[in-house]
């Protein structure tokens, strides 16, 4: 079908699984996936291979923004406040995944690089699918402050993270050129990525100021958080830490920054919903049967890292009892990162992206869908959903 | 939803309120920007700025590692070039046609092809019949119909006009080849694409030759770097060979080969009383064609052609070639039988 038709069909499809997951007391985000499984090629092919390849810039689109949202908790403020606990929060839950996992992979017979992969892949929490929860909850407190500001570091260290284990990788292995290009390539996707959010900020900043029409400024955000991820992938920069550098920058300017995270509000809710109906979609269902050992193994152990050192972190902390217990139930979604990281492995190392491959799309299944219920159940617990519904 | 904003408001604390400071971190910015994009390694001003890494000592470090680079450079370039590389799929009873040139009939539908213009890819048809309707697979998926509008017999290619709304990506200018260069040909297949590195052994006027034997990759495009077209792998006279497009769609120097013209086509199998040596025989006769209705049957050894004996298939086609238009006389053995068959060429028979 065309991909006008897919998308009002995606639309639609969405706004109906979406009423239906609230009926049944599951978080939208869950029903935008199903039903995206249901209508996606592993079903019913409604929606073909051929219309996901197409849709892909909206999916792209969809995930700048989101992460241009996320990149707003960078707020100089917040982090005097929240600062540095929340480091160590995210350093504990994201290494303690990785650690367990790659340790695990290691005593189920993948290779040291696989394992490696894999374990830098396990740190990643979904921005996009958490962030939905917390929004369509509405839920406010401290243990929503604290998710909110470990999803936006999480995504930071996954990705420099993944930048030097590749590069390490690419070295030892051989397929890096020179010692040269592996350092230029991480400073460049790093530090390079984060000048060129931080000066599309100020430059929407300063703009910002100018415009005052509700319609121009929801112009303008989309505007700019599109330039930035454009021209990212044509300077081969990391569109997320470029995406995250401008809402950091915007929320730290002087100007009007609500008008402009609300403006782009206003067009998240059809963005959003398509991007999540995509994502089923994609998600590799025939994939699971062939999960397996390493794939269960990875599932358990990246659960049992994130969750226990999350705990184990906050424990130290002055942080709330509600925080401590539910901190890590929030952080186990798993998604668009995870899979732009494996797709980074196929480029990379394409005779490693096998094994990576099999185990993180499976495990990615079963996160996805778990991952926004768990979180949706840890938000209630802790007392902050409005109604608890 | 807890906005952190909120609870912090005032521009003045803002860390970003000085425009000073803006001014100084934008500046900053650029420079960061600038300095990534010039000191690149693969830009003039890296050169200067990298040392020479010392190289490993170990010749078969320093041939892995450039085995997997050029691997790499390889599968980059086939990816690239996906999108102008194609399949077309045939509709069954056409599939099952025998063509004179090939030595033995085709038996799969799936033939590899590469876009040719806007509309128009270029592919493996072998003596398919013009206006045969097929299916055309580019490398990124898309499916679309076409019907088969001019061939180049010698060459086993033909033209298709493709029912496409958008205009089809046409690959790029030929790349110039040099012995020595990798190369790669590339199509998709019916399980993903078909990927065949490849290394230019010798370049000629018409084509380009290969180390690799790639008569199973008839009609499928062969890319340089960039990706950048340096030819299509079709048959000449003295077998399979990488022709640059415009000799792929030329008719070929000199005569056509009559056996063509004759509706049967040859190969080579062990003969027991020739002490192992191969013997010529006839794999296939075209129904209603020149040989069928001069009793030529498939299986036929074919051991003398006019007044020439008939030792290998090269001389077999040779003597077919050169024979005059009118009629043949072919020597056969069958079974026991020897038998001597005339057969009146097609465009003989067709002229008044």
């Amino acid at each position: 079908m065309n991909q006008i038709l897919s998308v009002g069909l995606i639309l639609l499809a969405a706004l109906a699984a979406g009423h239906i997951a609230q009926r049944v007391r599951l978080p939208e985000v869950t029903g935008y996936l199903l039903i995206g499984v249901l209508i996606g090629p592993a079903a019913f092919d409604v929606i073909t291979f051929e219309n996901l390849e197409a849709l892909q810039l909206l999916s792209e689109v969809a995930l700048g923004l989101i992460l241009f949202s996320i990149g707003t908790i960078f707020e100089a403020g917040t982090f005097r406040r929240l600062g540095r606990r929340v480091m160590v929060i995210t350093a504990a839950e994201a290494f303690g995944a990785c650690l367990l996992v790659g340790a695990t992979m290691l005593l189920v017979g993948m290779p040291a690089a696989v394992a490696a992969l894999l374990g830098v892949v396990a740190m990643e929490t979904a921005p996009a699918t958490t962030l939905m929860v917390i929004r369509e909850y509405d839920s406010r407190g401290p243990l929503t402050d604290t998710v909110l500001a470990l999803l936006a570091l999480n995504n930071t260290l996954v990705l420099v993270t993944f930048g030097v284990v590749a590069a390490a990788l690419a070295f030892a292995l051989g397929t890096a050129p020179t010692a040269y290009a592996s350092v230029h390539g991480l400073l460049w996707s790093t530090v390079g990525s984060l000048a060129l959010g931080v000066l599309t900020g100020l430059l929407l900043d300063t703009w910002a100021t100018r415009v005052e029409s509700p319609s121009e400024t929801m112009t303008l955000s989309i505007g700019a958080v599109l330039l930035t991820v454009g021209a990212a992938r044509g300077l081969e920069l990391s569109p997320l830490i470029a995406a995250l550098a401008v809402g950091g920058t915007i929320a730290n300017t002087s100007g009007p920054t609500e008008p402009l995270v609300a403006g782009l509000r206003r067009a998240d809710p059809p963005l959003y919903a398509a991007f999540f109906v995509l994502a089923g979609a994609e998600l590799p269902i025939a994939m699971l049967p062939q999960i397996g050992l390493a794939g269960l193994a990875y599932v358990a152990m990246r659960s049992v890292g994130k969750v226990a050192g999350a705990w184990l972190a906050v424990r130290r902390t002055q942080m709330p009892p509600e925080v401590r217990q539910r901190l890590g139930w929030c952080l186990l979604s798993s998604s668009s990162l995870a899979i732009g990281l494996t797709i980074q492995v196929r480029d990379q190392f394409p005779e490693l992206a096998g094994p990576v491959t099999a185990v993180v799309l499976s495990a990615v299944i079963v996160f996805e869908i778990l991952g926004p219920i768990l979180a949706r159940h840890a938000l209630v617990e802790a007392g902050e959903v409005p109604e608890a519904a | 939803m807890t906005d952190p904003r909120e609870s912090d408001n005032g521009a003045s604390t803002a860390l970003l309120a000085s425009i000073r400071v803006r001014v100084w971190l934008g500046g900053a910015a650029v420079l960061v920007l600038a300095a990534g994009l010039l000191l690149r390694p693969d830009t003039p001003a890296a050169t200067a700025a990298i040392e020479e890494t010392p190289a490993p000592i170990l010749q078969d470090v320093v041939s892995r590692r450039e085995a997997q680079t050029l691997v790499r450079q390889l599968q980059v370039t086939a990816r690239e070039a996906a999108p102008f590389a194609v399949r077309v799929t045939l509709p069954e009873p056409a599939a099952a046609r025998w063509s004179d040139w090939e030595e033995a009939p085709p038996v799969s539908r799936e033939r590899y092809g590469v876009v040719l213009a806007e509309r128009e890819v270029l592919a493996h048809v072998g003596d398919v019949e013009l206006e045969t309707p097929v299916s055309v697979t580019l490398g990124d998926g898309r499916r679309f119909a076409g019907r088969i509008v001019e061939r180049w017999r010698e060459r086993g290619l033909g033209r298709i006009a493709v029912d496409a709304a958008a205009p089809l990506a046409v690959p790029p200018a030929a790349a110039a080849a040099a012995p020595g260069d990798a190369v790669v040909a590339t199509a998709p297949g019916v399980d993903g694409m078909v990927i065949a590195p490849l290394f230019v052994a010798a370049v000629g006027e018409e084509a380009v030759l290969v180390s690799s034997a790639i008569d199973r990759f008839h009609g499928m495009p062969v890319f340089g770097g960039g990706p950048a077209l340096v030819g299509v792998i079709a048959m000449r006279d003295d077998g399979m060979a990488v022709l640059p497009l415009a000799a792929a769609t030329a008719a070929p120097p000199g005569p056509a080969p009559a056996s063509r013209r004759l509706g049967l086509s040859l190969g080579t199998m062990p003969s027991p009383d020739a002490g192992g040596a191969s013997r010529v025989i006839v794999t296939a006769v075209a129904p209603d064609g020149p040989a069928a209705d001069a009793g030529v049957r498939a299986g036929d050894v074919l051991f003398q052609v006019d007044e020439t004996d008939v030792e290998a298939l090269a001389g077999a086609v040779t003597a077919l070639s050169a024979g005059p238009e009118a009629a043949i006389r072919l020597r056969v053995r069958r079974g026991r039988q020897l038998l001597t068959l005339r057969v009146t060429p097609a465009d003989a028979a067709a002229t008044p």
